[in-house]
């Protein structure tokens, strides 16, 4: 009967079908199901959190973020001015380049916006944008959670969170988070299948933080104090460095102009420099301290040494004349302390024609003047103190009173402590401590002293010489604080532009300690091309008496 | 007696036999194995709907379960038809069949017709609106079946001779079919040729003529294969989907990486992989592939077997129809699901050229659950029916 043949070949069908089953499914199951496997696994790249930078306190200062960034697929968009006022609701007027990219039905990728913060993901994933998507990125989004403040020592990083300037570039790799891999199955169009498994090839490293020797305090109030004094007299620019002799930790860098790191590229690039390391210049007056050194410490000159008080003085062809800031002559003959406390050119020229050229280049260099300090902030300058065999018949005795030499503001603040704390020369600190990214210190830096400079009884001589210039010198009494004793040093340094002395440009500059007896800090300001003064003592020196009030009262200290 | 004589004789007695009334039958209980071996089917049929098309239907429409409602609700309305299918006097259908024909000619010339029949990847084949769609094609499987139930009943031994017997049934079935890969739509077109010949077949008629008949038909097929590149890498690509796995071969490709992955007892229930937008027509033309990644060569075998239970069941209630006509609705009725089930088999394991029909009671697809349901109903229908002679 045909109806049972029938049923036979459709039999004979399903064996058939049987055969072809298990042949795909067990003959070559284990081959197919590899093939399967590898089509859909896909290998992606994981996020590594950027290190953090904390000031001394463990107070966060630049952060990053996991962070996501929006592409249109302007193929995708099916409403597109509708589209595009949604968009501007929430990143503002787009560009016509936006625009016209949004309008392009061929186009298939444009970037609209990287490293979004957050809520504003949030707030696009809500709208459901037909053509507008998002993509988490491997690198975060870096957070400047104090914005300008201590930008210029801080730095800014790029789009992929590279370090491009500031500490941010010199300790890169130390905060640079290394990116995982991870395989997961995947759909045909990349995204995780739900219940995939998922295998971990590589896991996703984060940076380490970095704990500076800042104080967030001292820094506000740094920045706040140098920026009044370049304000009020309309100055080019300014430095201010406040430190621990002791331990050589900067507490405290602050620099006028400054810029916001989260928004770095509306800003030039003289406002993003570090200039109290990346930029040298003529101390002036406060050089005078390395020649009073050199004199004791080489014992050709005492206390009691007396030098001819003299308003003008001719070496070498060339006429040194007292500087307008100095005091006038009241003794026809004056001692070391009186030369350095009435900041007297003429005798500091003195001084260092008795000591000769070779004990003054010798001091010079061992006061670390001449090199780099090796802090960890990029683009420091070397100072440029020249040896004397490159010296002119008149070099030592501009050079004693600061004039010939260019130093970096932190060489200067160095040398200070060095006599604050009696004849060390301490490795100056911006970086306090290494944490893993759990906390834990990992390397905690001890502080480090280069060698001594001189004596303590000449360091101790030193101090009493800057007491003489804020008690009856030119200090006297911008620089004297009621309740706390201080010490330091007035400076009014020629500005040299593009290789000349600039007529009429000063760079006026205080460095004192506070308080007189086992200084504290060492402060340092610098004002440059202010207009109206330029006496170190009008302009620079209320800034040192507001900073060294607060950081006082900030240690707990009372005025007594 | 002469030859002739006897012949006359015997068709005398047959049509006295089919001009029989009504009354001559009894009711019998249904055949409870083949409606076990349906029910089966249909449930893992949504079962593996909701499963296949979660992805597509979470990425669509934001419900997980969107496709497999639907089918529920097809299934629904299908039953109620079947129902109806199943408890009508169908010896009605014979005298309805030329009717039904022309109202199936009537609509695949429709389809064809722009703005009535639309298009949906990139064949016109649905006509209706809104939820009152469906596809001529799936019932003109029925009504040609009804069609050459009812000439075959009627022709008897004629079938065995080729011009007056077999030729002039071949004309409905071709024209049916042309209409219908006009749309286009190979696979049904086809498949009509497959169950109208296995129908000859059954009727006995004899091996040459149908032979003839293929190879007379055969030319011009094959000339329109070979003229279309397109066509004829997707005919012959099932010989080895490897050699272009991106393009001609990558429905293929994806379809054995899926059962392949299966092994002997698959990936688990929901567990597919392929099933996120790899393979295509998940839920519908392939759904068999993601029945063998997720339950393995155990559940494929199961529907493989299911189906060849429903076709014996089939045949042991064609053998005891009670009339021609029943005898070959039921076998016709039998060879729209069971061809349909092994062609759409041997599509998806790379046995057969891909000809995208879908699994019956199994794959997504309201218009072709309702004709299957239908055609079941049927086949249970002639089952009732027992020739009170017989049962004496």
């Amino acid at each position: 009967m045909r109806a049972k043949v029938f049923f036979y070949c459709l039999l004979a069908i399903g064996l058939y079908l049987t055969w072809r089953l298990y042949d795909v499914q067990v003959l070559q199951g284990k081959k197919l199901a590899s093939m399967a496997l590898a089509q859909r696994s896909d290998t992606v790249e994981l996020f590594a959190r950027r290190g953090s930078i904390t000031d001394r306190d463990g107070n966060v200062l630049v952060r990053s973020l996991p962070s996501e960034s929006v592409y249109a697929v302007p193929h995708d968009i099916t409403d597109v001015p509708g589209t595009i006022a949604a968009l501007q609701k929430i990143f503002g007027k787009l560009s016509p380049d936006t625009v016209a990219a949004l309008h392009d039905k061929k186009l298939w990728f444009y970037w609209i916006a990287r490293k979004i913060p957050a809520e504003t993901a949030d707030r696009l994933r809500d709208m459901h944008l037909a053509g507008v998507q998002l993509k988490q990125e491997t690198t975060g989004r870096r957070v400047d959670m104090v914005g300008k403040m201590a930008s210029t020592l801080i730095g800014f990083v790029g789009t992929d969170e590279n370090g491009l300037d500031g500490l941010e570039y010199s300790l890169d790799s130390l905060l640079r988070g290394r990116s995982g891999r991870e395989t997961l199955e995947t759909d045909e169009f990349g995204r995780p299948i739900p219940f995939g498994h998922e295998t971990i090839v590589k896991p996703a490293v984060p940076g380490l933080n970095v704990q500076l020797t800042i104080d967030s305090y001292l820094q506000y109030v740094t920045e706040e104090a140098l920026s009044t004094q370049v304000a009020k007299y309309h100055a080019l620019d300014g430095t201010a460095i406040v430190m621990d002799p002791w331990t050589g930790e900067v507490l405290a860098m602050a620099n006028v102009p400054d810029f916001d790191p989260n928004r770095f590229w509306k800003f030039n690039d003289a406002d993003r420099r570090d200039r109290a390391v990346t930029d040298v210049y003529e101390p002036g007056s406060t050089y005078k301290l390395v020649t009073a050194a050199a004199a004791l410490e080489s014992r050709k000159v005492t206390l009691q040494s007396r030098f001819p008080a003299l308003d003008a003085l001719e070496v070498g062809g060339h006429v040194i004349h007292n500087a307008e800031d100095g005091m006038p002559n009241t003794n026809p003959t004056e001692t070391l302390e009186d030369i350095i406390a009435y900041s007297h050119n003429v005798g500091a020229a003195e001084v260092g024609m008795r000591i000769g050229a070779k004990t003054f280049y010798a001091m010079e260099r061992k006061a670390g003047f001449g090199s780099v300090t090796d802090i960890e902030l990029p683009g420091e300058s070397p100072d440029i103190v020249p040896p004397p065999k490159d010296w002119s018949a008149s070099s030592l005795a501009t050079m004693s009173f600061g004039q010939g030499v260019s130093v970096t503001p932190l060489s200067m603040a160095r040398y200070y402590c060095a006599i604050a704390n009696g004849g060390l020369l301490m490795r100056p600190r911006i970086v306090r401590a290494i944490d893993e990214p759990s906390g834990q210190v990992l390397y905690h830096y001890p502080p480090e002293v280069e060698r001594r400079v001189f004596s303590p009884k000449v360091a101790s001589e030193l101090r009493q010489f800057l007491r003489a210039v804020v008690v009856r010198g030119t200090g006297d009494p911008a620089a004297q604080i009621k309740g706390y004793t201080t010490a330091g040093k007035t400076g009014t340094g020629q500005m040299v532009i593009n290789g000349v002395y600039a007529p009429g440009w000063y760079a006026a500059s205080f460095i004192g300690m506070v308080p007189y007896h086992h200084p504290r800090y060492v402060i340092y300001v610098k004002v440059e091309h202010p207009i109206g003064s330029y006496y170190g003592s009008e302009v620079a020196a209320p800034a040192f008496d507001t900073i060294a009030r607060a950081a006082m009262l900030h240690a707990g200290v009372l005025p007594k | 007696m002469s030859q002739r004589s006897v012949a006359r004789a015997e068709r005398a007695r047959f049509e006295a036999r089919e001009s029989q009334p009504v009354r001559s039958y009894v009711s019998t209980p249904p055949d409870t194995m083949l409606f076990a071996a349906v029910a089966a089917l249909v449930g893992i049929g949504l079962v593996m709907i909701f499963s296949a098309s979660s992805a597509t239907a979470y990425a669509e429409h934001n419900d997980v379960a969107y496709y497999a409602k639907r089918q529920f609700v097809w299934l629904v309305v299908g039953l109620a038809i079947a129902f109806f299918a199943y408890r009508m006097d169908y010896h009605k259908l014979k005298a309805a069949a030329p009717y039904l024909l022309a109202g199936s000619v009537l609509s695949l010339v429709l389809v064809l017709v722009p703005h009535v029949g639309y298009v949906v990847n990139g064949a016109r084949r649905w006509i209706g609106f809104s939820a009152l769609e469906f596809q001529p094609s799936e019932f003109a499987k029925l009504s040609i079946v009804i069609y050459l139930a009812a000439m075959l009943a009627n022709r008897g031994d004629r079938i065995r001779t080729l011009v007056k017997g077999l030729f002039p049934l071949c004309i409905p079935v071709f024209l049916i079919a042309v209409l219908i890969m006009k749309e286009p739509d190979m696979g049904t077109a086809s498949l009509i040729v497959m169950i109208s010949f296995a129908m000859f077949f059954a009727a006995g008629a004899r091996l040459p003529h149908l032979a003839a008949i293929l190879l007379a038909t055969a030319p011009p097929a094959i000339l329109a294969i070979i003229a279309s590149p397109y066509q004829r890498a997707r005919v012959f690509v099932f010989l080895n989907p490897w050699k272009d796995p991106e393009n001609t071969g990558f429905h293929i490709v994806q379809s054995l990486l899926a059962i392949g992955s299966g092994g002997l007892f698959g990936v688990g229930l929901g567990a597919s992989r392929a099933k996120y937008f790899y393979l295509p027509e998940q839920y519908t033309d392939f759904i068999f592939s993601v029945i063998g990644e997720e339950l393995g060569l155990i559940g494929a075998l199961a529907v493989v077997v299911l189906f060849l239970v429903f076709a014996y069941r089939a045949v042991k209630v064609a053998i005891a129809a009670p009339d021609r006509f029943g005898f070959f609705l039921v076998i016709g009725s039998m060879a729209v699901i069971v061809i349909q089930a092994f062609v759409n088999i041997g599509v998806v394991t790379s046995s057969w050229p891909v000809t995208g029909v879908p699994l019956p009671f199994i794959s997504f697809g309201g218009s072709s659950l309702i004709v299957n349901l239908i055609a079941v109903a049927f086949i249970m229908n002639v089952g009732r029916h027992r020739r009170v002679r017989d049962l004496a």
